[in-house]
């Protein structure tokens, strides 16, 4: 009976623990996710609606690199736009067409950047292929690092959601 | 009680109905390849226009000779298709125009045998058109080793000749890849910042109007001019102005020319859309407009004739049809 009971205290304390893990590492992402503290460069663009980026991040943990750098590629496509690198690619608009959109529907995106559920079409998850994690590594303070992701992100697709949710302007619209 | 409910129920019914059908006439797009592309590349037509040998650029036979120049446009039309914009595509076009050629070579009248009558000017429309051009071009620097293509399309605006957007640059070099590749991958980079610009150049049409350029001419057997004050409180070409200031989007044109006898406006802004006989709203374009302006003048007792030079600009000929 006291083995039974010594047996479910330790398991209760493993899930509480591994809970409050997870909402430590939830919340340590959300973190870095608010700050938007990246830079991007576009790799290539062989075909039309998909763009091939790398993500360079500034982060305190790199086991979040790969779901960080997702984010940012996605928040980039959105609201920044891509550079372009001389022939390599051309310059790439942001799909927002007014620099107030993230204010404006801050409750949508705030669910968009929540979700990571691959099926969830209100998921940037949903338009980002990791293709390699980490590509480079760099100490740029004590705790920070500034770690490079490869991934290509699905324009069209995004494109086409947010103009269905009514979040952007399609072309022909008014029209 | 009932009956007012009724009424509701009917006002609100037509105003769904208006907003429903309130969308402004969709610009139709063709993509052609530029003029200087066709010159380089020798796809071209000598052509006598009355006693002067005129080298034109010939789309036709741009498309039967190249291959490549098909795939581009094939490519460009996908990928507006995607966004919600069919365009026209050329090669139909060009096939149409020569249908409808040759069946009105055939055609004679059932009793007299008389042919269709069409003057030069006709025969001059028959070229194919649409309310966005969209010319591309490209060449490829071959060093012997690499290959490297730069790519030019822009958006000419038939109403007016403008350019409202451009995309344009040279890809990377390439040893290995055959020319469509190059061309296909050139036109995946460039698509997206050119149709950006053009949806930039559609929500300012939203915003200040279309342009369009509008003419007014005199019979020389008119008794009357433009100076005229007989049809009003000043003169006729102020009363024009005066109706141009109410009927542009914000009062927007400019008098180019005016004198006894003509006048021109240009950057004529007019709305997208106007409200019909029954109150729904309908797409407008320059025709449409200067109609409006034709039924002013004949209010006034000044017979007119109305003519469209392509599709953005109107002319008016006053005195008589």
């Amino acid at each position: 009976m006291k083995k039974i009971l010594i047996f479910f205290t330790i398991l209760f304390f493993a899930i509480g623990t591994t809970d409050a893990q997870s909402k430590r590492n939830k919340k340590k992402a959300d973190t870095e996710t608010a700050k938007w503290n990246y830079t991007i460069e576009c790799v290539g663009e062989s075909n039309a609606g998909v763009y091939t980026l790398k993500v360079f991040s500034i982060l305190r943990d790199e086991s979040l690199a790969g779901l960080q750098a997702s984010k940012n590629a996605v928040h980039a496509v959105i609201f920044q736009g891509i550079n372009g690198q001389g022939s390599k690619c051309a310059k790439k608009p942001p799909l927002a067409r007014s620099p107030f959109l993230e204010a404006e529907f801050e409750n949508y995106f705030k669910e968009f950047f929540a979700s990571t559920e691959k099926e969830d079409l209100n998921s940037f998850s949903k338009y980002v292929n990791v293709i390699e994690v980490v590509t480079d590594r760099m100490k740029v303070s004590k705790k920070e690092y500034r770690i490079g992701t490869l991934l290509t992100v699905n324009i069209a697709l995004l494109r086409k959601t947010l103009e269905k949710e009514k979040i952007i302007k399609s072309l022909n619209s008014g029209f | 009680m009932k009956q007012q409910i009724q009424q509701l129920i009917i006002i609100a019914l037509l105003l769904l109905t208006s907003f429903s059908y309130s969308q402004a006439k969709k610009p139709t797009l063709m993509v052609v390849p530029a003029d200087n592309w066709c010159f380089e590349n020798g796809y071209s037509e000598i052509y006598n226009n009355q006693g002067v040998i005129k080298d034109v650029p010939s789309y036709r036979i741009a498309l039967q000779r190249d291959t490549d120049l098909d795939l581009v446009i094939t490519q460009i039309n996908g990928t507006l298709s995607q966004r919600g914009f069919d365009a026209k595509n050329l090669k139909s076009q060009l096939d149409k125009i020569e249908r409808v050629g040759a069946e009105e070579a055939m055609r004679s009248s059932k009793y007299g045998g008389a042919e269709v009558s069409e003057s030069p000017i006709d025969a001059l429309k028959k070229v194919a058109k649409a309310d966005i051009i969209l010319k591309l071009g490209w060449t490829v620097n071959d060093d012997g080793m690499e290959k490297q293509v730069t790519f030019i399309l822009k958006a000419i605006d038939s109403y007016t000749g403008k350019q409202i957007a451009q995309a344009s640059g040279t890809g990377a070099p390439d040893f290995s890849s055959p020319l469509p590749i190059l061309l296909e991958e050139a036109v995946a980079s460039h698509i997206d910042s050119f149709l950006s610009e053009l949806q930039t150049a559609f929500e300012r049409w939203f915003e200040d109007g279309r342009e369009i350029n509008l003419g007014i001419r005199v019979w020389d057997d008119w008794d009357y001019d433009l100076e005229s004050d007989e049809f009003g409180d000043d003169e006729l070409g102020f009363l024009i102005e005066n109706w141009l200031d109410d009927n542009t989007v914000s009062g927007r044109y400019t008098t180019m020319d005016a004198e006894a006898t003509m006048m021109n406006f240009e950057q004529v802004r007019i709305p997208m859309t106007y409200l019909n006989k029954n109150g729904i709203a309908k797409g407008l374009d320059a025709r449409r407009w200067a109609k409006g302006l034709s039924s002013y003048l004949k209010e006034m007792g000044i017979e007119n004739k109305l003519t469209i030079r392509g599709l953005g600009e109107a002319t008016l000929y006053l005195g008589s049809k």
